[in-house]
């Protein structure tokens, strides 16, 4: 046996046993139990937001990062006691303004005017990111086509705890929306299917949605319901290579298949390497996602590479500085589920 | 709400533009006479045929730049020369009309039958979705703008350009209404009122008050050198009650108006857009301003026969002094070092973009790129080729600021 280390381990996502703080909060619907984790409890006296990152990614189990914004020095106080991610994410917005955003995994981003106002459902979020309205008159057209039809967008960004690993969403479906003035508000919907398969895993997505222009149009939406499919994660194996540079070719378990990892070079600025993720034929009929995740991680415990593999050879390359030897990790889905999340918006004002 | 079709006036330019909607033929001077006649003792005389002179135009370009060259006289020869450059100059701003018969042709035919004409313009064959219109024209002596207005009311066109050249596509709403106003065209393309907000942060801050986008295009005829594109200054919306809705002020570059050439321009379309904020709900608008360009009038050369050849010291062009260094040919690859240096003289003018072009003795184009304005880099040409190679710079000569006024009435406020 050469000297892989070969870690292998399975996680049982829910009830999030796993998180530092105890299960102590009621999930009101069972149903939305895969994607409702723990609550929190933090408490920071004065710290930087990278600080504040690592103690709530420490609280979690998964991690939370920091988008750089060139706004280093603010410091932040926390007591929160049994609060959910987002709580604790419009807690630390409320002392400096910060935004989530997708960078391969959560980040907490220091820009931006920062989100008050959205609404939870276990550990995702829905939220208007903003709305307006306009009217096109093509100059150049016949008499008569000129004007085109008024348009009202709203577009809605949904954001995921970073416990809640989304594997792919479906559209949003409206049961509701409309104005002060009484008004349905509603357009004819895009039907619900399944998007791509979501390689990076991301963390939030944005959902432009039309809307109907009425007559005598409100000054705000008085409410909007919704509810949107996601097929979430629910149980991940890992596995670590301690140093990936000392047996190439090395085959083992993906979700679904076998991956060999082969015909690399690794110095201590470049890697180039080959994965071949050979599946099964079928994958529990979702052969389309991406189940199994590379992370590469360097001796200084710096993330160097995280990306989701694809089937068949896919070439990895990283031109980078780091220190080896370079860990392997795998996480790979065993076991996932479906959920419809439902969300209701209030009170989200229309421009004039 | 009223559907009345927005409607242009007043374009003129502020400087005089020659032969600008000249399309009747002008009886043409006998040049020979004419020759004669401006070396003749009498003054007056030679008066006459100078203002007989003034009044050749570019039909007779060509015939005239021949009695240049024959001339020995050097008064008649300078008077001809000042004739040629003013006809060259009147065409680079107003380029001369042109001639075209199509019949049942696809676009592309059109595009290379105006290239046949002279105006260089390639014809975009339809796309997957789209009818493949034909077009059918007999155009004589006419304005290409006004050729194209022709063929965009069979069916409609848009001009793009892409890698510096022009093009002709189909399009949805095509080019129905435009002003020309010598080589220029001006058009508005929509008219957008726009409001948002941001629900996450606190009004006022987040509300962005409704504005009205004013996009609108300048085009110049293909065959017109635009140095550069400058933009737009003074430009106002009135809404319908008189109400004046300033945008941003806006300066003319320094060293324009002098007639420096601030950078090589790549496209003969200008786009343009006028934002403002209204005051009320309005039905119609007026918009005006000027539109900016600097157009290169007249083009100087530098022609270095043979690249084995070179000439020691350099040469002087363009405001600069070009020296070609340590040329090395084979086969099929020849590389040298091609270095530009400013004048050091107290004053000096810069040097001028250029364009240089290499060229085998089969007259084949090997290489065609921006000459850099200073500094020294390697040129690398590839083969294969026949020796010996010439090495061609272009500049412009001089330049114009065309300040361009427009005026869009009666645009429906959506």
């Amino acid at each position: 046996m050469r000297m892989w280390l070969l870690l292998c381990c399975l996680v049982t996502l829910p009830p999030f046993a796993q998180a530092a703080e105890p299960a102590t909060h009621a999930i009101a619907d069972p149903n939305l139990a895969p994607i409702t984790p723990p609550k929190l409890s933090l408490s920071l006296q004065a710290q930087p937001l990278d600080k504040v990152a690592e103690a709530m990614s420490a609280a979690m189990g998964a991690t939370v990062k920091v988008w750089p914004g060139g706004r280093e020095k603010e410091l932040f106080t926390l007591e929160a006691r049994d609060k959910t991610f987002w709580d604790i994410f419009a807690m630390v917005s409320a002392q400096h303004p910060i935004v989530p955003r997708d960078s391969n995994g959560m980040s907490m981003a220091a820009q931006g005017w920062g989100i008050k106002r959205f609404t939870q459902t276990g550990g995702l979020i829905l939220y208007a990111d903003g709305v307006n309205r306009q009217r096109v008159v093509t100059l150049q057209a016949l008499p008569g086509s000129q004007l085109g039809p008024p348009e009202f967008n709203l577009l809605l960004t949904m954001a995921a705890d970073p416990r809640v690993v989304v594997l792919r969403h479906g559209i949003p479906q409206h049961a509701e929306i409309v104005d002060d003035e009484g008004n349905n508000l509603l357009k004819a919907q895009i039907p619900d299917r399944w998007t791509n398969d979501d390689p990076s895993r991301a963390a939030i997505w944005s959902f432009p949605t039309q809307l109907q222009t009425p007559e005598k149009l409100g000054a705000r939406i008085r409410s909007l319901k919704t509810s949107i499919r996601l097929t979430v994660q629910t149980e991940e194996r890992r596995i670590e290579l301690a140093n990936l540079a000392e047996r190439p070719g090395q085959s083992f378990p993906a979700a679904g298949g076998n991956l060999t990892v082969s015909a690399f070079t690794l110095t201590s600025d470049n890697l180039q390497m080959e994965t071949n993720l050979a599946l099964e034929p079928a994958v529990g009929g979702t052969k389309p996602l991406n189940l199994n995740r590379l992370i590469l991680v360097d001796a200084a415990n710096r993330e160097v590479y995280a990306e989701s593999l694809p089937a068949g050879k896919h070439a990895v390359n990283v031109k980078a500085l780091f220190n080896l030897p370079l860990k392997v990790i795998l996480k790979s889905t065993t076991q996932m589920t479906e959920v419809t999340v439902p969300f209701e918006l209030n009170d989200i004002p229309i421009p004039q | 709400m009223g559907h009345g079709y927005w409607r242009t006036a007043c374009l003129c330019l502020c400087i005089c533009l020659g032969t600008f909607g000249q399309t009747a033929p002008v009886p043409s001077p006998d040049l020979s006479t004419l020759i004669r006649q401006l070396a003749d003792d009498d003054f007056h005389v030679r008066d006459a045929a100078q203002r007989r002179l003034d009044a050749v135009t570019y039909r007779q370009r060509d015939a005239l730049q021949k009695l240049a060259d024959e001339a020995i006289d050097p008064e008649v020869k300078s008077r001809l020369m000042v004739r040629i450059d003013k006809i060259d100059e009147e065409s680079a701003l107003s380029p001369p009309p042109i001639s075209i018969d199509v019949k049942n042709a696809t676009l592309p035919e059109v595009g290379a039958a105006l290239t046949k004409a002279g105006v260089p313009i390639d014809g975009m064959p339809p796309k997957a979705a789209e009818k493949d219109d034909r077009f059918t024209l007999t155009a004589v002596e006419q304005p290409f703008w006004e050729i194209i207005r022709q063929l965009s009311s069979q069916h409609p066109l848009a001009i793009t350009s892409s890698g510096g050249r022009m093009r002709l596509s189909h399009s949805p709403t095509g080019l129905r209404q435009f002003t020309r106003s010598g080589g220029f065209i001006i058009y508005p393309l929509t008219l957008q009122r726009t409001s948002s907000l941001d629900p996450q942060r606190d009004p006022p801050a987040g509300v962005t008050p409704p504005r009205y986008v004013l996009r609108f295009e300048i085009v110049a005829d293909p065959r017109m050198h635009i140095s550069q594109t400058v933009g737009q200054l003074g430009s106002v919306m009135i809404d319908d009650k008189g109400n004046e809705l300033p945008t941003d002020p806006k300066e003319l570059p320094r060293g324009l108006e002098e007639g420096l050439i601030a950078q090589s321009s790549n496209t003969n379309i200008l786009e343009q857009s006028i934002i403002v904020e209204p005051k009320a709900v309005a039905g119609t608008l007026t918009a005006k301003g000027e539109a900016v360009f600097q157009v290169q009038m007249l083009e100087q050369s530098l022609n270095i026969p043979d690249l084995e050849k070179l000439a020691a010291g350099g040469y002087s062009f363009a405001n600069s002094q070009v020296v070609l260094k340590n040329p090395t040919l084979t086969a099929d690859r020849a590389n040298f070092t091609l270095e530009r240096n400013a004048i050091t003289d107290p004053g000096a003018p810069k040097p001028l973009p250029s364009v240089m072009t290499v060229v085998d003795a089969t007259g084949a184009v090997l290489l065609k790129n921006n000459a850099q304005t200073t500094g020294s880099r390697a040129v690398n040409v590839r083969g294969p080729f026949v020796s010996p190679l010439s090495v061609q710079f272009s500049a412009p000569r001089n330049a114009k600021v065309i300040r361009l006024p427009f005026e869009f009435k009666e645009l429906i406020a959506p």
